[in-house]
């Protein structure tokens, strides 16, 4: 295995972060909250809540601030398995992630119209979507796109009626295209793609009948019976069979699903947790060496370097550290419900 | 090493600390693969308990991630396409047994998906991080189909294609309408020969 891949790609302030448990580093980490973390979830709530109540946009803005600072301290614990090369930068999209998947939740017609533009805009039909510098979403007519797209105020702002006039306009089915093609149009640059969708849903009269129950599927996974730390032969054979009949759910996970949880499993100190495997005698190394997809030498070199975070996982996967993360809670969910399935038999 | 020479103390307790060298670990592990002496000692040194313990508290501690854990557009499209890589096909069919949110807005474009011009989508959807920044370029291309999940119906490359929306489509004419026609003129033509 190529040292490089074994290097993390930590922006230094956190990776100076790491393991250090002194009463400095917690202050070095709320200094960080505050320069960090706090600008870009102002930024964030202001630019895509602004037509909330400020007391909603409070709200949002502590439960983005509390996620972001519980990496701050998932990092000083050495829980974080997907390096964060810039904190600025991941502030920022984080923030604009949680914002979105807030108004998702809470305006899923807006949302479900929103993603119908985007579609569109891939289909060739004379409206092209791309990614602004500052990665905004944004439609236009296949000429614009080099052109700065508009910004709020937008020209419809308080007179939509008067801006659009007499012409149909339309939510979904075929009539939706001539209907963003007219917004465009009408606008004569580059539009947010959220903006058209929120005009097109002001001139069309809609409205979202109801907030959809928080889906988040961090929310419902079964509860694990974690087996208590005990002593004795009967209770040593219990611990044998629960690793067994993991080890057998695991082998039955797709293979990319599977090495993304097996080669970043740690425990609550930071070591890694695939040796259990061969340490209780469930599996042999030639064995945890095929469920990875690689040779017995090869497993035993990069043996004494677990756990390995998700950037060399997916080095070593051809995936990007987002998928890993993607598969491992897959992985996860997956074997937590297989688990509590057997359980219940 | 062979199982008359048995591990030392020393030398399980390197294994069960992931400390031995990598040499020496395949050929250890082979070892106790068939001897049981040694793997009672191994037993002995390593206590099962507390790795399955970890084990599941690892399993049940939630990721650490502000990260959306949701689809994004690129996902919902690339599975409405049909493009999506293995891996991020398994998560999203995965995800969305468990989010109704997505699994509400990935319907919602299924259904839409049929209403609009049957049109091959522009642009591979994508493997990385930076999906946004890969949303479609105005260029078309074709493309990356996933092996498994049912693609829709799209247009084969010798295909008439469909009228882009707001255009009219030429008219033409059903085949029974021709064939009547000419039948009649026919018709025309003997009666007027006679």
């Amino acid at each position: 295995m190529a040292v490089d891949a074994l290097q993390q790609e930590w922006d230094p302030r956190l990776k100076a972060l790491i393991g250090d448990a002194s009463p400095r580093a917690s202050e070095r980490l709320a200094a960080l909250a505050l320069r960090a973390i706090d600008p870009a979830v102002r930024h964030a709530t202001t630019t895509q809540l602004a037509h909330l109540t400020a007391a909603d946009r409070a709200d949002v803005a502590t439960m983005c601030r509390d996620r972001l600072t519980a990496l701050l301290r998932a990092v000083q614990r050495g829980e974080r398995t997907v390096p964060v090369p810039d904190l600025e930068d991941f502030a920022r999209a984080s923030a604009d992630a949680m914002c979105r998947d807030y108004l998702r939740r809470t305006r899923p017609a807006l949302a479900k119209l929103a993603n119908r533009i985007r579609l569109i805009a891939t289909r060739g039909v004379g409206i092209v979507g791309w990614t602004t510098p500052k990665g905004q979403p944004v439609l236009g007519l296949p000429a614009w796109t080099d052109q700065p797209p508009l910004e709020a105020p937008f020209p419809w702002h308080g007179r939509v009626k008067d801006w659009w006039g007499k012409g149909h306009a339309a939510v979904d089915g075929p009539a939706l295209t001539p209907t963003v093609v007219r917004v465009l149009e009408l606008a004569g640059a580059p539009v947010p793609s959220e903006a058209v969708a929120a005009v097109i849903f002001e001139v069309t009269g809609s409205a979202d009948t109801g907030t959809r129950v928080d889906a988040s599927p961090e929310g419902d996974e079964p509860e694990l019976a974690v087996l208590d730390a005990g002593v004795g032969p009967d209770h040593l054979a219990i611990a044998r069979r629960y690793l067994e009949r993991a080890w057998k759910e695991l082998l039955a996970m797709p293979p990319q699903m599977r090495a993304s949880l097996l080669l970043s499993l740690r425990d609550h100190h930071g070591s890694a947790l695939l040796p259990v495997f061969h340490c209780a005698g469930v599996t042999p190394l030639r064995l945890v060496a095929d469920a990875l997809e690689m040779k017995p030498d090869e497993t035993a070199a990069i043996w004494a370097h677990l756990p390995w975070d998700d950037k060399a996982i997916g080095r070593r996967l051809g995936l990007t550290g987002l998928q890993v993360l993607n598969a491992r809670t897959v992985a996860r969910s997956r074997l937590l419900r297989h688990m509590a399935l057997r359980d219940q038999r | 090493m062979t199982a008359a020479e048995h591990l030392s103390l020393d030398q399980v307790r390197a294994y069960v600390r992931g400390a031995l060298h990598p040499s020496t670990l395949v050929a250890t592990d082979d070892h106790l693969e068939a001897c049981a002496a040694c793997r009672a000692a191994l037993a002995r040194e390593s206590d099962a308990s507390f790795g399955a313990e970890a084990f599941g508290r690892a399993l049940a501690a939630p990721e650490a991630r502000p990260e959306s854990p949701h689809a994004t557009f690129d996902h919902l499209r690339g599975a409405v396409d049909g493009t999506l890589s293995s891996i991020d096909r398994q998560w999203v069919e995965a995800h969305v047994r468990l989010c109704a949110m997505c699994a509400d807005e990935l319907e919602d474009l299924e259904r839409f998906v049929t209403v609009l011009p049957l049109r091959k989508p522009a642009a591979p959807v994508v493997e990385d991080e930076n999906l946004d920044a890969l949303w479609p370029p105005p260029v078309a291309s074709h493309a990356v189909l996933s092996p498994s999940r049912p693609r829709l119906p799209r247009l084969d490359e010798g295909d008439e294609p469909p009228a882009r929306y707001g255009e009219t489509a030429p008219p033409t004419l059903p085949l029974w309408i021709k064939v009547a026609a000419g039948a009649s003129l026919v018709a025309i033509l003997q009666l007027w020969a006679c």
